[in-house]
């Protein structure tokens, strides 16, 4: 379809026509061509005449558009209008201002003159004395009264105004609020438009009497007077916030306001759109406020707004009220004094109102939208008196009002507590998301409130929520009781700061609590249940200092993993618990390896569940001493492992399902990893002064190297043999690899301390082809890096086995870019030889030597930026054992030779490569990682260095850069180098000569 | 009030009036139990509908002084399986970044929305770490199991 069906207008009729048609529904592709027509003629040179002629015409839209092609011709053209079609055009404008209001045109028309008129003054190069004086003297005229002329009118303006109709001085205050606006807008600090902003301190000389008038208003139309003065009043306010603070004079025209506006208050009509502008401006600039002020505003909560907020609490609830709202704001902005003056009006007034609104009965997130605006006042509270209490010296007196402040937040903790309470069935039931959403986030709002309570509380408030635990156990009622551990698992991290909480916290967790939830004949609610999960989680160090809690809540956890709801959250805190707790329980040992073996049977088992029990297990038995003791447990927990591996192997080899022997088997090999780090002696196990570790370290290496030690490894590697099926499964794989890491931290022999051999011969399985290759080569770092520790045992032969494995890996995907992944933690293995095993590299064929670094160089040349910054971290290390500095990085006078044999023969291309990446090449990011050869190349070769950087700079290879680069900037670059020696300052030169080359700077 | 500080407290107040659901931010408890607004323990929930749902993930935030010139640095503690997150757990965002797209009327909500968007819409031009990243680009089920590993050790309570 030809969207052009509308030929050009030739008449201002016909353009009129266009704009009635642009704002009927229609085709999408015929309005838009309608609206290419009209922009058009918008910025045409006969714009100006186009606006005005519209604006006489009889539809409403038409005439919009007439404003609205004013304010396009002011925003391209205004500036270049001279003095005397300025002024005619504000003639227009006015005009047509005084004319339509007078004609009772539509709000919509009015406000775009209005802002066209803001436009004008902007625009305008002929500076637009005082507008708003100019437009009520034209009012009052009946008619646009020239600049000149309004100079000469000698009444004030409040005696002009009182004989403005309503819908003029509507429009006035339309006009002043949108002028505030965008004035506002405009940067003060540009001294180009510092004028504008003086002008207004003229100006509100002019519109203060207006507002006045407005706010005072009494007659017919004083609703939408009072209405329109107060928005206008608080566009002037903003304004003046940022603006003003160093006007006190001009600020107080405003200030003056406040108590006739603060009257507006107790007006019926206006009481809405007044408590928003009063809520605004005490949220948003409490400054703007004088004592008086704010006295009468405490006055009117007494008398008005208290009465009609309890009325409403009392007959509807929590439900939103802005009374509520506006107590909180008005509690904010006077905190100071309802902190420290408790009996003082301020605070008199308002904290019973706030207390109020948390007893009032509703859900919050459902029909109690108060109770979470009050949190910010709480926060607000209890956030200055931490602040005055934690910068108060030790020697300083406590403060008066610190009774007063305790007795507050301590019923708030005990209100909020309440709020808390999960709902019962029936209620939730008839929830949606938001409604649950809403619930659950006052939840986490109440509970970091109360973490900040507890800062100050302490000792009291723990005491008060174990008391409210206590109760509400042996109520049976289990949402309060839920509320409680809820409260106490937010303050956790704090309480268990102070031991001294270990006492308050004792009857707690010597109750029943916990045989209590874990008896599953009860009926609970399931989220109580989690929640005292929870608990055991967040109170884990108290029960490892007070054990005799500790077999009950780990049956509790024992019996809610066989319920589906807790399976996940009990197998975790079991991990937990038993990890943490394990001294304390191995006498529960064979009970809970019974309870494991029968959850095994059950339909909660899953991979997730069995890798974390299987683990919490393992660590008690790793503190079982002597290491003979825990044969038996573990061979215990490596039968299961061994039967899901037989089974995934019988069930391929008889053709069963596959899918479920894959996922058997990969379970096998991350439960026996889960197994193996749990073995792992934990890092803060304490020192024993009085014992010898050597003998024991030496007894310990006896077993496992003995008939029954050996027999345990055996086992363990045996579980590889489900490799022989899943051998292309990367999960299973990755796996196999955190059961082999299992063992290198330890640094006395155990179980999973396995020969490096055994990484060896898994790395030479392997083929570039493996699936998840990168996680074998990852190991072989680790090992690597293991065994280069000082104290370790030296390695040789198997990093040599590893190195020539990693070599062909690189020989045989030819192109890092082939597989990144593999080309990376490959490179990663040739940085881990330095410096310990850097011989195994340069004792290498030159072939294999050649095909390795040349393996690099193409990794920094290529787009992949993993095996990128593994390759520049590689040089790195070699270029800073060939350096002078290799001292520091520990290798022998032999290595640092050939290292700088090395240097000096690849340092060419090397050198091009990093140039050609510094050059515009690279990204932005990797500048960093470039920096580092570059510097360790100026240290360890300085002389060398620079004629390698010179020919790269000015060689072929060198990218095509933007013409402000040249041979000056190059030589500049060049220099730059050369005197830093390697510095750290390197960097920063990189990063300039990179973003010069980009022509991302405008000089260099 | 320096800059930083008065801007840090605006945050807090912006924060406390209004943040998305699921999210916690606040300054943390520095040695003598006061409050230091300049190290902020932040909760990021995984977005709905994403393998990220469930999840609540631990960041804390660290404000230079020269903040808001310069940004916070994010880290997730303990650090993050994910291709932008670098081992230490710093956050690779561009938004984060000085010479990026950093500015310093970016607020922490603002922040703590493009991390939650950043854990599913991973952006594969700035690999951060190699283990997510690799397993990103080469075996997506895998990467998406070990994700639902971590959203299952870090349930939202």
């Amino acid at each position: 379809m030809d969207t052009n069906v509308f030929p050009p207008p030739q008449s201002v009729d016909e353009v009129a026509q266009l704009v009635k048609r642009l704002y009927q529904p229609g085709n999408p592709q015929v309005i838009s061509s309608i609206q290419d027509q009209l922009q058009t003629l918008q910025r045409s040179s006969d714009g100006w005449q186009l606006a005005d002629a519209l604006l006489g015409y009889e539809d409403v839209n038409v005439r919009f558009f007439g404003a609205l092609t004013f304010t396009v011709k002011l925003n391209n053209d205004g500036a270049s209008l001279d003095e005397q079609n300025a002024q005619a055009v504000l003639q227009r404008l006015i005009h047509w201002l005084v004319r339509l209001v007078n004609q009772s045109e539509s709000p919509m028309v009015i406000r775009k003159l209005c802002s066209t008129l803001v436009t004008y003054f902007t625009r305008s190069p002929v500076r637009w004395q005082r507008p708003l004086f100019h437009l009520i003297c034209s009012f009052s005229h009946g008619d646009a009264l020239p600049a000149e002329a309004v100079e000469n009118v000698s009444l004030h303006s409040s005696e002009l105004i009182s004989t403005l109709s309503t819908a003029q001085l509507v429009s006035l205050y339309t006009f002043s609020g949108t002028f505030a606006d965008e004035i506002g807008k405009i940067e003060y600090s540009y001294p180009s438009q510092a004028g504008l902003h003086v002008q207004m301190e003229r100006e509100v000389l002019d519109v203060s009497p207006m507002l006045r008038f407005g706010l005072q208003s009494n007659g017919d139309n004083s609703t939408k007077l009072r209405g329109e003065a107060l928005r206008c009043f608080l566009t002037w306010a903003n304004y003046a916030q940022p603006i003003w603070p160093t006007k006190p004079d001009t600020l107080q025209y405003l200030q003056d306001l406040l108590e006739p506006a603060i009257q507006c208050l107790l007006l019926d009509d206006a009481d809405v759109d007044a408590l928003d502008v009063f809520i605004d401006l005490l949220e948003s600039y409490t400054s703007f406020f004088q004592r008086h002020h704010l006295d009468a505003i405490a006055s009117i909560i007494r008398t008005h707004f208290g009465p009609q907020l309890e009325e409403s609490l009392r007959d509807q609830g929590a439900m939103f009220n802005p009374a509520g709202q506006l107590v909180v704001s008005y509690a904010i902005a006077v905190i100071e004094d309802i902190v420290e003056k408790p009996d003082g009006q301020r605070a008199q007034v308002t904290l019973p109102l706030l207390a109020a609104i948390l007893k009032a009965p509703g859900y919050p997130g459902d029909d109690d939208e108060l109770s979470t605006i009050t949190i910010e006042f709480w926060n607000t509270y209890i956030e200055y008196v931490n602040d005055e209490l934690f910068s108060q010296d030790s020697h300083d007196d406590a403060p008066d009002w610190l009774g007063s402040a305790k007795s507050v937040t301590s019923e708030v903790t005990t209100l909020l507590w309440k709020k808390m309470w999960t709902p019962p069935g029936e209620v939730t039931k008839q929830w949606g998301d938001a409604e649950k959403d809403g619930f659950r986030s006052f939840r986490t709002d109440a509970t970091d409130l109360l973490v900040s309570v507890y800062l100050f509380l302490t000792g009291e408030m723990l005491q008060q929520l174990v008391q409210l635990a206590l109760g509400a156990l042996q109520e049976q009622q289990w949402r309060a009781l839920e509320a409680a551990m809820l409260c106490l698992n937010a303050v956790a991290d704090n309480v268990l700061e102070d031991q001294m909480s270990d006492n308050i916290l004792a009857p707690l967790f010597n109750s029943a609590l916990f045989r209590t939830m874990g008896d599953f004949t009860h009926t609970i609610p399931t989220q109580t249940r989690k929640t005292a999960i929870d608990m055991l989680g967040n109170y884990g160090q108290y029960i490892e200092r007070h054990p005799e809690a500790l077999p009950d809540a780990v049956r509790f956890l024992f019996a809610s993993l066989e319920t589906a709801a807790f399976a996940n959250i009990s197998a975790k805190s079991i991990a937990l618990l038993c990890s943490t707790c394990r001294h304390n329980l191995t006498g529960e040992l064979d009970g809970f390896l019974a309870q494991y073996q029968r959850f095994l049977g059950g339909p909660t088992s899953d991979p997730y569940t069995k890798e974390k029990v299987i683990g919490g297990v393992a660590a008690i038995i790793q503190a079982l001493t002597p290491e003979s003791a825990k044969v038996r447990p573990l061979m215990a927990l490596l039968e299961n492992i061994e039967r899901d591996v037989a089974f995934a192997k019988e069930t391929v080899a008889s053709g069963g399902d596959v899918e479920l022997a894959q996922l058997t088997g990969v379970t096998a090999l991350q439960c026996l990893a889960s197994v193996g780090k749990n073995l792992q002696v934990p890092d803060d196990v304490p020192i024993n002064l009085y014992d010898d570790d050597d003998i024991n370290n030496e007894k310990k290496a006896r077993f496992w190297s003995s008939e029954e030690g050996n027999a345990v490894q055996s086992r363990i590697t045996g579980c590889f043999s489900i490799l022989e099926i899943l051998g292309n499964d990367g999960e299973a794989i990755d796996a196999a690899c955190q059961v082999l890491k299992a063992g290198y931290t330890e640094t006395t022999p155990g179980p999973f301390v396995l020969p490096p051999s055994i990484t060896v011969n898994f790395l030479q399985q392997c083929s570039v082809t493996t699936p998840q290759l990168e996680s074998v080569l990852a190991t072989a770092c680790t090992l690597i890096h293991q065994h280069s520790q000082v104290g370790s045992v030296r390695i040789d032969a198997e990093v040599q086995a590893i190195y020539q494995q990693v070599a062909s890996f690189a020989q045989a995907l030819g192109q890092p870019r082939e597989d990144p992944g593999v080309s990376q933690t490959s490179i990663d293995v040739f940085s881990r030889l330095f410096p310990k095993y850097a011989a195994v590299l340069f004792d290498s064929t030159p072939d294999q030597i050649n095909l390795v670094l040349n393996f690099t160089l193409q990794a920094i040349e290529g787009s992949d930026q993993l095996p990128k910054r593994s390759s520049l971290d590689f040089w790195n290390r070699l270029l800073r054992a060939a350096g002078p500095t290799n001292t520091a990085v520990k290798v022998t006078p032999e290595i640092a030779a050939k290292a700088l044999e090395v240097a000096n023969a690849y340092g060419p291309s090397l050198t091009q490569t990093l140039i050609r990446q510094i050059g515009g090449l690279g990204q932005r990011s990797e500048l960093d990682y470039l920096s580092e050869p570059l510097r360790a190349l100026f240290t360890a070769l300085p002389a060398q260095a620079k004629g390698w950087v010179e020919a790269s700079l000015w060689s072929e290879h060198f990218p095509p850069v933007v013409p402000g680069v040249g041979d000056a900037e190059k030589r500049r670059f060049m220099s730059q180098c050369v005197v830093l020696r390697g510095g750290a300052k390197t960097k920063e030169i990189v990063k300039e000569f990179y973003v010069a080359c980009r022509g991302l700077v405008s000089s260099y | 009030m320096s800059l930083c500080m008065s801007r840090l407290q605006e945050e807090r107040k912006a924060w406390r009036k209004d943040h998305p659901f699921g999210f916690v931010a606040k300054p943390m408890k520095n040695s003598q139990g006061a409050l230091d607004l300049k190290r902020w323990e932040c909760m990021i929930p995984g977005r709905d509908k994403t393998i990220w749902e469930g999840a609540l993930l631990k960041l804390e935030v660290q404000f230079p002084d020269e903040y808001p010139t310069k940004p916070p640095k994010c880290k997730f503690t303990p650090p993050l399986f994910h291709p932008n997150v670098y081992p230490s757990g710093t956050v690779c965002l561009s938004i984060l970044n000085e010479e990026e797209a950093w500015k310093p009327a970016i607020t922490i909500k603002q922040i703590l929305l493009g991390i939650q968007m950043l854990l599913d819409e991973v952006n594969p031009e700035s690999p951060a770490q190699a283990e997510a990243y690799n397993l990103f680009k080469k075996d997506r089920v895998a990467y998406e199991k070990q994700v639902r590993k971590i959203v299952k050790d870090n349930q939202a309570p």
